[in-house]
Parts: C-alpha cells; structure tokens; sequence
C-alpha cells in the first residue's frame, strides 16, 4: 500500500480505546475480599480522539501520565485494538497488523527495550536484519551510519545488561531503525537519560527525519524534546484532544502574557515596577515583569523612557508554564 | 523466514549459553526422572521384575526420560505469561514474524544449548553401563528421534494455546501446570505406561500426554510392533492438528483482548 499525494501518514477518527480494569483497596483483607467479589471499572483512556499527520511531519503529543498518550500510540502500532473508532498509518490499518505495515514504522518506547539482555546489541540488530529481510549491503550501511549517528561503535560487542541507560536507549534506538521505517512512534525516547545524551537523541532524530523524511509522532514529558523536535502540538488529557495545532499559538493562547526582562541603571522599588507589570522576580538591578501580550511594546517604551533602564529583552512563557497552565484549566 | 529462524536461533543459543550457573541447573534438572527410576530399581530388587520390566529395562527407560525430559517438554506458557503481564510481549507483536515463530526459536534454543551436553553424556552412559541397551536399528533410531520432534511439536502447541487464555485470565501458568501435572502422570513420566492400570494405560494410547515421554521411549526400547507404532503417529498427528487449530483460533480472539501493559 502507498500513499497518494497529499494523503496523509496517519489519519485517527474518533478514535477510543476503553478498558476494563480490577480494582481494590491496599491490604490483606480488601485481597480476600476481591477473591469473592470482584470490582471492576472502565477505564476510558482514549475518548474519541481525531488527528492527522502529514509525511515528513514532526509532531509533539503532550499531555499528563495517563492522558492517553501511549494507549494511542499502542493503537496506532497495531498493538491495542480499538474500542472504536478508526485510524490507518500510511493506508494501513493497524490492528490488522499486515507484515508490510509492520515493515514501515517503528515504535520505540523509552521505559523498555527490544535488546537481547544478555547479549552484545549487534546480536539483536543481526536477528533484526534477519527479520525485517534488510540486504546485506542496506544493513552495512545503515548501520554503518546509525552506529556513528548514534556514537555506539565501543558498545557494539558489550552484553546489553552492562550498558549504561542511555548507551541502552541508543542501541534501541539502532535496533528500531534499522529498517529505516517511515513512520517513528516515540514514547519518551529520552526517559532518564543525562543532558548528553538526550541531546545526542534530539539530534539524531531531527537528522533521520531530515535525511529520510520520515514522519514521527512523538511523546515526552521534556519540554525541551518538544520544543528542538516539534512545531506542531497535540495535546491531549482524559483520552480528549484539547488542542492541536502550532506551539507558538498554544503558547499565545494559553499564556496571554510575555516576560519583560530588564537591567536597571540604579535601583527601582517593587512598587513602580508594579505599574508596569506583574513582578516576577526582582534582585539587585535586575527584574522580570509579566506583561500583558497586546500591551507588551506600549510597556516596553514605557519602561525605557521613565525608568533608567540599560538593557531589556521580551521572552515568550517558558513552555513548561504553558503546558502546566493548559492542564491546570482542564 | 529460514534466515530469521536461523538468526534467532543463534540469538537463543547465545542467550542459553550465557550463564554457567543456570545452565548447569537445566542439565541437573534432567535427573528428575533418574529419582523415578531410583525407586522402581529398589522395587525389583526387592520382588523381582515388575510386569516383566527388569533392572535394564528401568535403566534404559529412565536414562532417555532424562533425555526426552529437557527434548519435549514445553516451558512456553510461563515465559508468555511473564511476557504478557510485563508488556514484553509487544516487542514480538511489532515484528514482521508471527510470534508463534519467535517462541518457537527460543524454545528451540534452549534445547540446542542442553542436549548438545545430554546426548554425549547419553551415549557415554550407553557405553559404559552394560544394563544400559538401546537394540536399535538405524531406522528404529530415525523413527525414535521422529516421535520425540513430534512430542516436542505437540508439547509447543500444547503450551501456547493454553498461554494464549491469558489474553483472558492474564496468567494461564497455573492452569498448564494442572494440565501438566495431569499429562505427568499419563505420559509415562512417573511410571512406564505398561506398568499402569490397563484402563489408564488404554485412555493414554489415545490422550496427548503419551507423545511427549511415553511413546519416543517405547520405541527406543523396542517394545512397539509397527502397527502400534503407526497407531501411535497417527494419535500425535491428530492432537498436532487439534492443538495447532486451539492455538490459531486463541491467538485470533485473544490478541484483541492485548492489553500491553508496562509502558
């Protein structure tokens, strides 16, 4: 199956996933008591979800633990079948589980891995190869430049159990790509990994889907993975989309403010610099004001003319802020 | 498929082979039915042959029980269960290989691993211990090695359709142990058949549990006419094909039901 122009990648139409999950209280007795009588209760963690993606798109899908995020991410990879709803991946529909959909995509998910544990990881990228029928020359050199991508080459012939996390989360991240999938779900590929690493994870992906064109659809709970990796956000809580759509604009219209950042030549009082705006912080000769978005340049020339202001900068809201706020109002 | 089978098989092969410790715990647990043939040893020494069975016969019989024990017995619906309820189990959903496949290897694997240890050690003992006789032709040993293939096929297919009632149950390793418990009993495991009841001896000729011990091993001691060792193929073939069907159709309902949990 192949895409015609202008198809998109993933189409998701009201899409939900519920399931039935056993539910009892901590202790000895709620156990016995639970052996006799059951409790039950629907979960419902996708609630009619709808989404497309464009090929070559980078998307970010943010919402809190248990949003529903991963459940769609399951369904998509043909891992969950769904309660209803419908959603197809490059023409495919995944539950189907057909062994060409299976070729296209690759979902990596960052709290597990597909490595064998007591074996180096050249072992699994081997059975991978030999799986996914990659040609032995597309295997050299794909791996060949995953292997540089990726910085693996000392850990090649090391036992997986004795790879450090993040070592582990890039010999995943070869595994999953070797047979340069399509379509990249990623569910918080970054997961506990240092500034390092999770830089070189960043990169790495902005370089595939550069390089590849690939579509990726991706989780994290870094706003930092979002911000370097996506324009365009979903974001969804309680298995509902609440907003999908560019970040810029989340962030404009869930924080209707800007951060007026100002060096002072001499010390103001909190009490003027509350007429120009909300104090954020205020130490020394610097201060942070919380300005109103439309009223941001009038305050601006306002701060420079009446107070002896050296240098000034406007930020937008730090992304974190944003998305806390969106789910704060849920 | 044969480049992936081969691929992981290796991969099993290695992972089998990677503790010294454990490895050394699955041979030692082949000696499970040499404690069998312990006490049936004590019993003819103190009354005599038991219907007919003497020392060399319990020798035998039990020497390649310890043998069939790790070539036909099926450990696969614990691994699917743990595989099940930690998540694992989406890894080989999300392969382009069926995953009936992907356990297949591993179980292969692993009996590689052991009985490239137990079969020298087998036939070390056969040379060594002159109660210890296989009067085989070669073709009598290509038909042994046939029925024992066959038992482990029908244990794999055994194992995995129960496994896949945990797509219900999500822990089906219970209700295989009964059912293993059971098929120990009726299989030959604790007692040659030929020294149980006549009527479960009878009921054993036609249940699945004979194929795994029983049956390879009657023939290996060259207690079975033709027609009796045709009877008893067919018996295999049969529960082959009704397990296979059992399995296709769990794995179809069940794997809807999936609810890959952990992550």
């Amino acid at each position: 199956m192949s895409l015609e122009n202008g198809d998109a990648a993933v189409v998701v139409e009201d899409l939900v996933k519920h399931f039935r999950v056993h539910r009892r209280e901590a202790g000895v007795a709620a156990g016995v008591k639970s052996l006799f009588k059951r409790q039950y209760a629907d979960v419902r963690a996708v609630d009619g979800v709808s989404f497309s993606i464009a090929p070559g798109e980078m998307v970010g899908f943010l919402g809190p633990n248990g949003a529903g995020k991963t459940t769609t991410l399951k369904c998509l990879s043909g891992l969950l079948y769904p309660t209803s709803g419908r959603a197809t991946v490059l023409g495919y529909t995944p539950h189907e589980r057909k062994r060409e959909f299976l070729r296209s995509f690759t979902l990596v998910m960052g709290q597990r891995n597909q490595l064998f544990w007591d074996l180096p990881a050249m072992e699994t990228f081997l059975v991978n190869q030999a799986i996914y029928g990659i040609p032995e020359s597309e295997f050299a050199s794909t791996l060949s430049a995953l292997v540089d991508l990726l910085s693996l080459g000392p850990y090649l012939d090391k036992p997986v159990r004795n790879l450090s996390l993040g070592e582990r989360m890039r010999a995943e991240l070869a595994a999953s790509l070797l047979h340069r999938p399509a379509i990249l779900f990623l569910d918080e590929p970054t997961l506990g990994l240092d500034v390092t690493a999770a830089a070189a994870v960043r990169s790495f992906l902005t370089d595939y889907n550069r390089k590849t064109g690939a579509t990726v659809l991706l989780t994290s709970h870094y706003m930092i993975d979002v911000t370097a990796l996506a324009r365009r956000v979903i974001v969804i809580d309680h298995g509902r989309i609440r907003f999908d759509g560019d970040l810029q604009v989340l962030a404009e219209k869930t924080a209707p403010h800007r951060i007026v950042k100002i060096t002072l030549a001499t010390t103001v009082d909190l009490a003027t610099l509350g007429r120009y705006g909300e104090v954020e912080a205020a130490e020394g000769l610097t201060a942070s004001l919380r300005v109103s978005r439309h009223e941001t340049k009038e305050t601006a020339a306002r701060l420079l003319s009446e107070l002896p202001v050296e240098d000034i900068s406007i930020e937008e809201p730090v992304i974190e802020e944003v998305i806390r706020q969106v789910f704060a109002e849920q | 498929m044969i480049l992936a089978y081969r691929a992981l098989l290796r991969a099993h092969i290695g992972m089998g082979v990677a503790y010294r410790a454990r490895l050394t715990v699955w041979i030692l647990s082949s000696l499970f039915p040499l404690l069998m043939m312990a006490v049936w040893l004590s019993v003819v020494d103190e009354v005599g042959p038991t219907a007919g069975w003497r020392t060399g016969d319990f020798v035998s019989y039990y020497a390649g029980g310890a043998l069939l024990y790790h070539t036909t017995t099926s450990f696969l619906t614990w691994v699917w269960d743990a595989d099940l309820r930690s998540g694992d189990m989406s890894f080989k959903l999300l392969k382009p290989m069926d995953p009936f496949h992907q356990y297949l290897t591993q179980e292969i694997g692993l009996r590689v691993v052991v009985l490239a240890f137990l079969l020298p050690a087998l036939v070390v003992l056969t040379l060594l211990l002159p109660q210890l006789t296989y009067q085989l032709t070669p073709l009598g040993w290509m038909v042994a090695v046939g029925a024992a293939l066959a038992g482990f096929i029908l244990n794999v297919l055994m194992a995995m359709t129960f496994a896949t009632i945990g797509f219900w149950t999500t822990q089906a390793g219970n209700l295989y142990s009964l059912w293993w418990g059971v098929g120990a009993f009726l299989s030959g495991w604790i007692a040659p058949l030929a020294l149980m009841p006549e009527v479960v001896a009878d009921a054993a000729q036609l249940l699945p549990f004979r194929s795994s011990m029983g049956f390879p091993l009657e023939i290996m001691l060259n207690r079975l006419t033709s027609a009796q060792i045709a009877q008893g193929f067919g018996v295999v073939a049969v529960w082959i094909l009704v397990f296979a069907m059992l399995y296709r159709l769990g794995w179809r309902i069940g794997v809807r039901r999936y609810q890959a949990v952990g992550g």
